[in-house]
């Protein structure tokens, strides 16, 4: 089965990319001077098209649909129902659907399905990704400053460990700033 | 007891609206709406979204990603009998402008037209004929067809030029090629020798012309007087959910297309609208043909045409029923749509003017009592000069249509691939 994708971001492509050679369908893509849709698509014949939503081009893509009945058409219901699932792919991904309409819905439902939480579940790893950066930038900056501690006192792990975590008590500063301090300064005050 | 709240500002389900548009001087109601605080004083915290394609326009508007947008006047007709794409419930309760398009050819065509008839230069139907003569010498020259752009295949634009070609004999689907470009890419395409011509909605007519790219062989003012161009379009669904914000939005935008119409604003309309967040050209190239002058040849000093664009006067926000069923007349005239139906249910489950009738009513506006008008017995001489509420309404090969005279008028177009005898049985009731 093959599929066009059209005016999207290579970040996006990116991500779709995965997604559809998984599930087995061939990716084709058009470079963005490739300006003859008409052409080009009678050409490729695609069976699905995934199109960013914003393109301006999609109203060329509507002109082929009705010039031939049989080349991908405007999924806007699946089997003549609403579908949550072309909404989101519309309103959170930023993508439109054309298919040839032997393509079964049900296919079209797990495409859209499943191109939604990948891409969620690739944000959502993301954010959390991000979040975890703060903790391990710390962690670093402490391990500097032990390493440094062992190095200029003579001492082991454990005992700059202490040292460090003494001078931060009683300096009422947590271990991380002045972890930091000591590798800026050279200096615990 | 606690007395019945007053009529005057019924509840608002929603405040916070997105409303599509797309860069074309017709964007207007909405963007001054916006600007001169029409829809502040309704209440309305409005996002504009300027958006890139029909298509986004109508799918966001369907899905209600978009509370409402601007639409060609044709798109909600085509969307409920899923012509041209999917079918998809939207309904319209106000037009926004009148006229405002315009066919512009490149200077090689054109000078063609001009050596086979230098009246070409100023009257549309002999344009098309000699135009119509070069398609002849084409074809037994075996050239390749003519390229013409539009920018959606059921638009109003789209209609339009297939008018004009067919006015000539000239068959829109087999004896030239037409394909869709979005409108800012059309005076690119037509440079780069992509298309020989178009039909595209101001400012881009007046833009080629100044670039020297081409010339304005007919307007849509000269094609069919005053007919409608873009409306305010809500999905069906939407409306019932939002019936008092549907309202407000609509009174907001009569005020601006109020405001729009008259004279000493189209100034500062046209300095408005052509900021980098709306259509992002250069003022005078927006300013000219809003202030009411048509650039049809490079040069030669533009013409004075008042009608340019029209944007309130002559009953122009009013939805009549009557344009919806011209829309469906062509697309059986083209072959678009081939089942027949009942016209009058479809249009009616698209233009709303009950709904049109409350807004007007609210703001101390009068609205006409019918819903259809005939079209086409009205020449611009029989008018009087201050004639607010009916314009001109003739079409080029001076066709009329009476109400409930369609199927009578489908029938005498040529090239048409409607199935007559079959929609006349399905439309006993309405047909005179």
């Amino acid at each position: 089965m093959k599929v066009l994708l059209l005016d999207i971001d290579p970040k996006q492509a990116e991500k779709l990319d995965p997604i559809l050679s998984w599930v087995g369908m061939e990716l084709i893509r058009l470079e963005p001077s490739d300006i003859d849709l008409y052409h080009s698509i009678r050409e490729l014949n695609p069976e699905i098209i995934l199109v960013d939503t914003n393109s301006p081009r999609r109203d060329t893509l509507e002109h082929l649909a009705q010039l031939k009945p049989d080349s991908p058409q405007t999924v806007f219901t699946l089997n003549g129902d609403h579908s949550e699932g072309i909404n989101r792919l519309a309103a959170e991904v930023g993508l439109s659907l054309y298919a040839i309409n032997d393509v079964r819905a049900s296919l079209l439902q797990a495409l859209i399905d499943i191109t939604i939480s990948y891409f969620h579940s690739i944000d959502r790893l993301r954010m959390e990704v991000q979040a975890m950066k703060p903790a391990v930038e710390q962690r670093h900056f402490v391990n500097k400053a032990l390493m440094y501690i062992m190095d200029t006192y003579d001492l082991a792990e454990d005992q700059a460990q202490d040292l460090l975590n003494k001078n931060a008590s009683r300096q009422q500063r947590s271990v991380t700033e002045l972890a930091q301090q000591l590798l800026e300064t050279g200096s615990f005050v | 007891m606690p007395s019945a709240r007053s009529g005057s500002t019924p509840e608002l389900e929603k405040s916070d609206i997105n409303l599509g548009f797309i860069p074309l001087t017709d964007c207007a109601p909405l963007v001054i709406a916006q600007e001169k605080g029409f829809f502040n004083a309704e209440g309305l915290n409005v996002n504009l979204q300027r958006e890139s394609s029909w298509a986004g326009i109508r799918d966001k508007v369907g899905l209600e990603i978009l509370d409402g947008a601007q639409m060609l006047a044709s798109m909600p007709v085509a969307a409920r009998l899923g012509v041209g794409g999917p079918r998809i419930d939207l309904i319209s309760a106000m037009v926004l402008d009148l006229n405002g398009n315009a066919i512009t050819i490149n200077n090689e065509l054109y000078n063609h037209l001009y050596d086979i008839d230098p009246r070409s230069e100023f009257s549309p139907l002999i344009a098309a004929q000699a135009l119509q003569c070069l398609v002849e010498e084409n074809k037994r020259a075996k050239r390749p067809k003519l390229r013409f752009g539009i920018v959606y295949p059921c638009s109003t634009q789209s209609y339009e030029l297939r008018y004009w070609l067919a006015s000539a004999g000239i068959n829109p689907d087999t004896d030239i090629e037409i394909v869709v470009v979005p409108p800012p890419k059309m005076v690119q395409a037509m440079s780069e020798g992509d298309i020989h011509g178009f039909c595209v909605g101001e400012p881009w007519n007046t833009l080629a012309v100044q670039q020297q790219l081409g010339h304005v062989v007919a307007t849509k003012y000269q094609l069919w007087n005053n007919s409608p161009e873009k409306v305010f379009a809500v999905s069906e669904s939407w409306a019932k959910k939002h019936p008092g914000t549907h309202q407000a939005i609509l009174r907001a935008l009569l005020r601006a297309c109020i405001w729009l119409d008259k004279k000493e604003n189209r100034r500062s309309a046209a300095k408005i609208i052509s900021q980098a967040a709306y259509i992002a050209l250069p003022e005078e190239t927006v300013a000219l043909s809003l202030t009411g002058f048509s650039l049809k040849h490079h040069g030669k000093p533009p013409e004075r045409v008042d009608d340019f664009h029209v944007f309130h006067r002559y009953s122009a926000n009013f939805p009549w029923l009557n344009h919806g069923e011209w829309f469906i007349s062509q697309m059986y005239r083209w072959g678009q749509l081939n089942v027949a139906l009942n016209i009058d249910e479809t249009v009616r489950a698209v233009y709303k003017p009950a709904e049109f009738r409350i807004a007007a009513a609210a703001i101390g506006l009068d609205s006409p009592n019918i819903d259809r008008k005939t079209e086409g017995n009205l020449h611009e001489k029989m008018m009087l000069p201050k004639s607010q509420h009916l314009g001109p309404n003739q079409f080029m090969d001076g066709k009329v249509i009476s109400v409930g005279g369609i199927i009578k008028y489908l029938e005498q177009q040529s090239l048409s691939q409607a199935d007559i005898p079959a929609l006349r049985l399905i439309n006993t009731d309405n047909e005179k």
